[in-house]
C-alpha cells in the first residue's frame, strides 16, 4: 500500500495497472472463474475484437498473468488461455485493494 | 465485479453461455417422446420392444448432438474448461440423474409386473402411478435446474409432471387412449423440442462461425 502526500495510507496507489485496464480486468475476471477458455469464447464474453483481444492477452502474458497455448481443432487454429498462479494472486490482491479503497470512502 | 457473489454469478453465466445451446432440450424431448410413441407401438411390437426400439434412437440423438456441438456450436460460442467445483457439481448431477432414471424405470417395471399379475388395476388405483411418475420427473428436473442454473428446466419438470396427471384424467374421461400418454407427452416433447431448436437457431444466428487466425 502506498502513502499519499498527507501521509495517509493510499490503497488506490497500489492498484495493479496491468489488471486495472477495463478490457484486461474483464479478461482476468472471466478467466478467474474458470480453468481455461479458448479465444473465441473470450472474444464473445468480452466483446473485444481479435486484434484487441490479442494485444491485451499479450500484455497479460508478458507479466506472467496468463498462459497462452496455441493448437489446432481439426485443421483450424485454436488458442487456449488460462490464468497462471501469479495471475490469480494478482487478481486476488486487486480485489482486496479495491474493496479496501471503496470501503474507506465516506458515505 | 470483485465480490464473491458477483464472481459466482459470472461463473454461472459463463456456464449457461457455453452449455445452454438448446441441444440438451432436443435430447430431453427425444427421451420423453418415447412415452408418447411406445404405447402406440406396443400393440404391434409388444410392451418390451416398443420401448427398446427407442434405445438406438436415443444413442443416435446423443451422438448427433455431440457432433453438432463440436462442429456448429464450439466454433461459434467457444469452449471453456470449468473449475473443480463445477466439475464436481456436474458429476453429482450425473449420479442424481442416473438415480432418478433408475427409480422411474423401477416404478415402471414394478407397475408393469403388478398389472400383469393383477395386483394393480390401473383403471382403479392408477392415479398413484402418474402422480409418482410426475413427482420423480419434477424432482429430477428441479435438481438439474438448480445445478445448471437453467431455469426453464423447472418449467419442463412441471410440464411433464402435469402431462402425466392430465393424461390420466383425459383417459379416465374417455377423451384419450393409453392413459393420455401419446397426446400429453407428445405435446410436451414437441414444446421442449421446439424450445430447444429455437434457442439453438438463435445462438447460431447471433454467433457467426469464426476462428482465431487473427490472434498473434
Amino acid at each position: 500500500m502506498s502513502v499519499s502526500r498527507n501521509g495517509e495510507m493510499d490503497p488506490l496507489g497500489s492498484i495493479d495497472p496491468i489488471i486495472h485496464a477495463p478490457a484486461r480486468l474483464q479478461l482476468v475476471t472471466q478467466l478467474y472463474v474458470i480453468e481455461d477458455a479458448d479465444a473465441t469464447f473470450l472474444s464473445n464474453a468480452t466483446g473485444l475484437t481479435w486484434g484487441n483481444l490479442s494485444s491485451h492477452l499479450r500484455k497479460l502474458e508478458e507479466h506472467g498473468y496468463v498462459e497462452i497455448n496455441k493448437g489446432f481443432r481439426g485443421r483450424k487454429p485454436r488458442t487456449v488461455v488460462s490464468l497462471t498462479d501469479r495471475g490469480r494472486a494478482a487478481f486476488q490482491h486487486y480485489r482486496t485493494t479495491i474493496q479496501t479503497a471503496l470501503g474507506n470512502l465516506p458515505d | 465485479m470483485t465480490d464473491d457473489q458477483d464472481l459466482k454469478i459470472l461463473e454461472q453465466r459463463t456456464f449457461r453461455a457455453v452449455v445452454d445451446d438448446g441441444l440438451w432440450d432436443v435430447v430431453i424431448a427425444v427421451f420423453f417422446a418415447m412415452f408418447a410413441f411406445a404405447p402406440l407401438l406396443s400393440e404391434r411390437l409388444g410392451d418390451f420392444w416398443s420401448a427398446a426400439v427407442f434405445v438406438p434412437v436415443w444413442v443416435a440423438t446423443y451422438q448427433g448432438v455431440r457432433v453438432v456441438r463440436h462442429r456448429v456450436i464450439a466454433p461459434r460460442v467457444g469452449t471453456v474448461r470449468f473449475g473443480a467445483d463445477r466439475r464436481q457439481q456436474l458429476q453429482r448431477l450425473g449420479v442424481v440423474m442416473v438415480a432418478v432414471n433408475a427409480l422411474a424405470a423401477a416404478v415402471g417395471v414394478l407397475a408393469f409386473i403388478a398389472v400383469q399379475l393383477n395386483w394393480l388395476d390401473l383403471a382403479d388405483g392408477g392415479v398413484a402411478y402418474p402422480l409418482l411418475l410426475g413427482m420423480i420427473v419434477l424432482i429430477g428436473f428441479s435438481i438439474a435446474a438448480r445445478i445448471t442454473s437453467i431455469r426453464r428446466y423447472y418449467a419442463y419438470g412441471l410440464l411433464l409432471a402435469v402431462a402425466a396427471l392430465v393424461g390420466e384424467w383425459l383417459w379416465r374421461e374417455g377423451l384419450a387412449v393409453h392413459h393420455g400418454y401419446p397426446v400429453m407427452f407428445g405435446t410436451a416433447a414437441a414444446i421442449i423440442l421446439f424450445t430447444g431448436l429455437f434457442r439453438f437457431t438463435a445462438i447460431v444466428r447471433s454467433h457467426p462461425a469464426t476462428h482465431d487466425n487473427a490472434m498473434v
